[in-house]
């Protein structure tokens, strides 16, 4: 069971004040604490934080991803462990593509998903590589 | 020990349970709201969070989590009717424009909010946070997420690496 629910006994016995939620108590306690932050550099995530706001990337744009994998070791690992590429297809429903390879008469060449799409436009590429 | 009902409100008033965040604050909220939380929702169906006693929340600060139950307030009603599948379309429209004014806040408290939501296993609130971060960082190169995010600058090591990477996939780069 998570931690921030261990039922472990009150601090303290003597009352404390309770507040009674109101959507107007709500918005002015968090503008006084927004206030009070804003100068506090942000909270050390964990790596399932990390897992959660990699997965809402837009799967028509994987290009995000892979530059998202270069900015450090630990996101690289995390973007490609099966199971994060697993839960990205569950999340997204179709598996993303990655782009066209083009034959052409000098060679091939790799086209990234959102130069793939104009492609796709003017010529069918001959193969298309996915997740 | 007559067991209370089970937060649905329909039996006069609805029923309160109160949190208690990290730094001792106590915060009273209809049960139905704080079902949200998976977590809780074993709890509170238990009887627990309710009279004198309260549930501490020893990971969640007051600030975030007032910032949670206004959340889970907005979203409750929805939530008790299955996802809303006879909501209308101006609610659903309000429900949105809501959480677009909910995520349009500090960086810091998106961090706190998305690692509370964690805690709690609010997938609604998770997902949102999420998507707002993800968008902020979306279209960005590697070298600016780091700055985004707060990331320390790469030692002489990760940045050859990186230089390398760049020479093979510039267009990653641009």
């Amino acid at each position: 069971m998570d931690a921030a629910c261990t039922l472990a006994p009150p601090a303290r016995d003597t009352p404390q004040p309770v507040k009674q939620i109101s959507l107007y108590h709500c918005a002015s306690a968090v503008a006084a604490g927004g206030v009070r932050r804003s100068s506090m550099p942000p909270p050390e995530l964990l790596e399932e934080n990390y897992e959660e706001i990699l997965l809402r990337f837009p799967p028509d744009d994987p290009a995000c991803l892979f530059r998202a994998a270069l900015a450090c070791k630990r996101w690289c690992r995390l973007i490609s462990s099966a199971r994060f590429r697993r839960r990205f297809r569950e999340c997204h429903r179709s598996p993303p593509l990655l782009g066209a390879i083009r034959c052409q008469g000098t060679g091939t060449r790799f086209w990234p998903a959102s130069a793939a799409k104009e492609l796709a436009l003017r010529r069918r590429p001959r193969r298309l590589l996915r997740d | 020990m007559a067991a209370p009902e089970s937060g649905d409100g329909n039996n006069g008033a609805a029923r309160m349970v109160t949190l208690i965040s990290s730094d001792n604050t106590r915060f009273e909220v209809e049960a139905a709201a704080a079902s949200l939380s998976q977590t809780l929702q074993l709890t509170i169906l238990d009887g627990g969070g309710g009279g004198g006693d309260g549930i501490p929340l020893p990971n969640v600060d007051s600030a975030t989590l007032s910032k949670v139950l206004e959340y889970c307030i907005k979203h409750a009603p929805a939530a008790a009717n299955g996802g809303a599948p006879n909501a209308t379309a101006v609610d659903r429209a309000e429900l949105e424009r809501f959480d677009n004014e909910f995520v349009n806040i500090d960086q810091s408290v998106l961090y706190s909010l998305i690692m509370a939501a964690h805690n709690l296993e609010i997938e609604g609130l998770q997902s949102l946070v999420a998507k707002k971060v993800a968008d902020m960082i979306k279209g960005k190169s590697p070298m600016e997420i780091r700055r985004t995010l707060g990331f320390p600058d790469p030692t002489p090591e990760e940045q050859a690496e990186m230089n390398a990477h760049m020479l093979e996939y510039g267009w990653a780069y641009e």
